[in-house]
């Protein structure tokens, strides 16, 4: 019996279960034998193609690290490993000794025809196929993430940011955003002009070349503030907004209102440096950062209270620095109970 | 992304204890079990730390015996992980090898131009994967996210290459179910407007 040949009496079910099969659609691997197959079986093509199918919808999230988190736990790691002594293996040798000399022609000979098989096995798929990738936030943190193309992208607390990467980097310039992000995008020039980077979430599509901007996506309210460079707003009815260096665009769905204004773009993007800033802010807006970035609910036991506004620059890398300063600048008292936040008379 | 191609770079780099090459390998490491761990717990902290801790362990014993680095670092992470979460969950009760956590999902389509049939599948899928156990999402995970062979995944899992056969049949199985449901209520609903016209 030729080798494969109970292939024959396979199905769908039994392919998509087969680890030959998979390591063919997932790399590639026997990629001719898979070929002669098709061919010699056209009746089986239903069920391979409904395999490779389910496969490939296989799509798995990947959590990645957070740029500074990656760099101080390796930070942590050379602290700790400089001060103890180094692993011990000297006895072991995992590489076979390379005791003869190849020419540089051999050399040269090899490498081109492992890149030919390489490339004519197909591969060489392995190394472009897109892996999808998610960076998350929890309550009160914030990541720093640098994206393939040097594009940056800070992200907010209890925010998703979602993007395809291949193994070489390469990298459509297309994420998904839930929450919050401010984006530092880098022009990439193209093969005809500059390539577009688009920050999709569930309201709208902005769209630009290289620019800094802050994106919220985050009770069916998107707004978008621009602090430097040009977007385009693409709205989910085909509407479209341009805005200029401070401009900000509030699209509510629930609503179905559109609202554009001129706005001071610190006061949307500087928490990214853990700063707030207030201008006449009404305490309403604290309420909401609170909600959103640390998870709690506030109560606010006076009327007074509600109705008072806040302006100034606050600075706070965690909830009880924020809660302190907020208490001071209004006079009041906070008190935590669980996932609420009372505001109460001093 | 498979274990095996960057194997080679890192076991030379585990000889010469170079200290470039123990950052590149710690790096390379902390992305891919950062990312198996979150699947586990979401506690980013308590990732960390095992992570180091394994590290720490490597760079004193050195790889001595150690077959192939990548099993090797995902068994001893699987099990550190699996052993903290529980001393923070319930003291003194002994961990059952299918009691734990595994968060698994489906990544959203990036497409613009949307395959209606495709999404659909997609959803089937992600709602079937919240019904398999966490020990089925852990076998789709490392089989067709990390592309780790059956019996690789079996040493990981210490259970017998027997058992993960067993484990993928069932998984794909009940993933699929969803969506062959579907396709035969499409049939009989067509025979049925057939019908109708006559």
């Amino acid at each position: 019996m030729e080798a494969g040949d109970f292939y024959e009496k396979y199905s769908t079910e039994d392919f998509i279960l087969d680890e030959r099969f998979q390591d063919w659609v997932m790399l590639g691997r026997d990629d001719k034998f898979w070929g002669i197959f098709c061919r010699k079986h056209p009746e089986k093509s239903d069920m391979v193609h409904s395999a490779r199918e389910f496969i490939q919808t296989l799509h798995l999230l990947e959590h990645v690290p957070g740029l500074e988190q990656e760099q101080k736990a390796l930070e942590r790691f050379g602290k700790q490993i400089s001060g103890r002594s180094g692993p011990k293996m000297t006895e072991i040798n995992l590489k076979p000794a390379t005791g003869r000399k190849i020419s540089l022609r051999t050399l040269r000979r090899l490498a081109a025809s492992v890149l030919i098989l390489f490339l004519l096995s197909g591969a060489s798929w392995i190394l472009f196929k897109k892996n999808p990738v998610l960076v998350e936030t929890g309550y009160g943190q914030l990541k720093k993430i640098m994206l393939p193309d040097n594009s940056l992208v800070y992200l907010n607390a209890n925010s998703r940011l979602y993007f395809e990467k291949s193994l070489l980097g390469s990298f459509s310039r297309e994420v998904r955003l839930e929450g919050e992000a401010f984006f530092k995008v880098e022009k990439d020039s193209g093969v005809d002009g500059y390539r577009k980077f688009l920050v999709h979430t569930n309201g709208m599509a902005v769209e630009v070349l290289g620019t800094t901007f802050n994106v919220r996506d985050r009770h069916a309210v998107s707004s978008v503030t621009l602090q430097t460079g040009k977007v385009l707003v693409n709205m989910n009815e085909g509407e479209q907004v341009t805005l200029q260096p401070g401009e900000r665009v509030e699209i509510n769905r629930k609503a179905r209102k559109v609202v554009k204004n001129k706005v001071k773009p610190e006061q949307y993007t500087s928490w990214r440096n853990l700063r707030y800033t207030f201008d006449q802010t009404p305490v309403s807006e604290l309420v909401r950062i609170i909600g959103d970035n640390y998870g709690l609910e506030v109560v606010i036991e006076d009327t007074k209270i509600a109705d008072s506004k806040l302006s100034g620059v606050l600075e706070a890398d965690n909830l009880q620095t924020f809660v302190n300063a907020v208490s001071f600048a209004l006079n009041i008292s906070i008190r935590k109970e669980g996932k609420q936040l009372i505001f109460e008379p001093k | 992304m498979p274990v095996a191609s960057s194997d080679k770079f890192q076991e030379k780099s585990l000889v010469t204890g170079d200290r470039a090459a123990w950052e590149e390998l710690y790096r390379t490491w902390f992305r891919k079990l950062f990312n198996y761990g979150r699947k586990f717990s979401p506690d980013e902290g308590l990732i960390e730390d095992v992570i180091q801790d394994i590290f720490l362990t490597l760079w004193q014993q050195g790889n001595m015996g150690i077959r192939s680095l990548g099993s090797y670092l995902f068994t001893s992470f699987r099990n550190n992980m699996l052993r903290k979460i529980n001393v923070g969950r319930q003291q003194g009760a002994e961990l059952l090898n299918d009691d734990y956590h595994f968060e698994l999902q489906l990544a959203p389509d990036q497409q613009m131009i949307r395959d209606e049939q495709r999404e659909e599948n997609s959803r089937k899928i992600a709602r079937a994967m919240t019904e398999l156990t966490a020990h089925q999402r852990e076998f789709i995970f490392l089989r067709f996210y990390q592309q780790l062979s059956y019996e690789e995944i079996s040493s990981i899992m210490d259970i017998s290459v027997k058992a993960v056969y067993k484990l993928a049949a069932r998984a794909i199985h009940l993933l699929r179910r969803e969506l062959e449901s579907e396709q035969f209520m499409l049939i009989v609903t067509l025979l049925f407007s057939r019908r109708a016209l006559r």
